[in-house]
């Protein structure tokens, strides 16, 4: 199935109102410059709930991950692609606790969490 | 539609033949020692096809201000190196170098945050190449190729990606560079990232 395949040129064109949907929330949360994370409910595409994390960097300072892409063809979304993410395990918990996180996601965030 | 699209390569012939744009390899020739030592440029990619992608990607990066890329994982404004990087891990990329002012390059990003944050994507209609070609004609680069399709009686079809290329190869002294699939990137790049 060609919304599976691992070609890049093949997944951008399955990808891309994901992205351009991601892009926009970027942009709108850019200047806000949140301390925290935040949770956003089906923000992508009507359906996808996103959640962004300080990103340590100062120009774009959080990084957004679509926390369950089901049926989509790439694992995992994240922009920006190399973005850091300062978030605590419990609020991985917490994100467990209200929503549906994919375990690639999961495995991601706690390799990036601390106390 | 074939007619259109015919109309459309007759007129891209015309351009490379008439306006002779110079073509860089840049690992034999590095054209932006020269080309922009101020900031003023404007750089149009034009990704080759990957893939089921048969059409490709196109993208649009200015001096200081990153890459706008309208439906990848990168951000409005962010580096046009990593952008660069992990296209050419697949793709073969075209790049046209323009050399726009300031203003107009400031108006081309803004145009992109107007026109294409808080809309939705649509793969015919509102996608890479109108985010790029819309950029550039809305500084008038490219207006005067659509309106002489439009008096010869055709209709302009610039929704698909790599007509990019048609837009950027009226701009002001357009040089062009190849980055091939896994080939390294120019150095000039790293002028496109953000400031």
């Amino acid at each position: 199935m060609a919304g599976h395949s691992t070609n890049p040129g093949a997944r951008e064109i399955f990808d891309a109102s994901m992205y351009t949907e991601m892009q926009t929330i970027e942009s709108n949360y850019r200047s806000k410059h949140l301390a925290d994370p935040i949770l956003l409910r089906h923000a992508v595409n009507n359906e996808f709930d996103i959640v962004g994390i300080p990103s340590g960097d100062e120009r774009f300072p959080m990084t957004w991950l679509i926390l369950d892409p089901h049926g989509k063809p790439t694992k995992i979304y994240k922009m920006p692609p190399d973005g850091g993410l300062t978030i605590s395990c419990g609020f991985i918990d917490y994100l467990k606790s209200q929503v549906t996180v994919d375990s690639n996601v999961e495995r991601l965030l706690r390799s990036n969490c601390g106390k | 539609m074939i007619r259109v699209l015919l109309k459309e390569y007759l007129r891209f012939d015309d351009l490379v033949s008439c306006s002779v744009p110079k073509l860089y390899a840049y690992a034999s020739e590095n054209p932006v020692s020269n080309a922009d030592p101020l900031g003023l440029a404007t750089l149009v990619m034009v990704g080759g096809p990957s893939g089921l992608n048969v059409l490709g990607h196109d993208a649009i990066a200015f001096s200081g201000l990153g890459v706008y890329s309208y439906g990848t994982t990168e951000q409005f404004g962010s580096s046009t190196t990593a952008y660069l990087t992990k296209q050419a891990s697949y793709r073969d990329t075209t790049a046209y170098l323009l050399n726009t002012t300031p203003e107009q390059e400031q108006a081309m990003a803004n145009y992109l945050n107007h026109n294409y944050l808080n809309t939705k994507y649509h793969a015919a209609t509102h996608n890479c190449a109108t985010a790029v070609n819309g950029a550039l004609m809305s500084t008038g680069i490219g207006t005067d190729l659509a309106l002489s399709i439009i008096q010869d009686g055709g209709v302009p079809f610039f929704q698909l990606p790599g007509t990019s290329s048609f837009i950027a190869l009226t701009g002001p002294n357009v040089q062009i560079i190849q980055i091939p699939k896994g080939g390294q990137l120019p150095a000039f790049v790293q002028g496109f990232d953000p400031r």
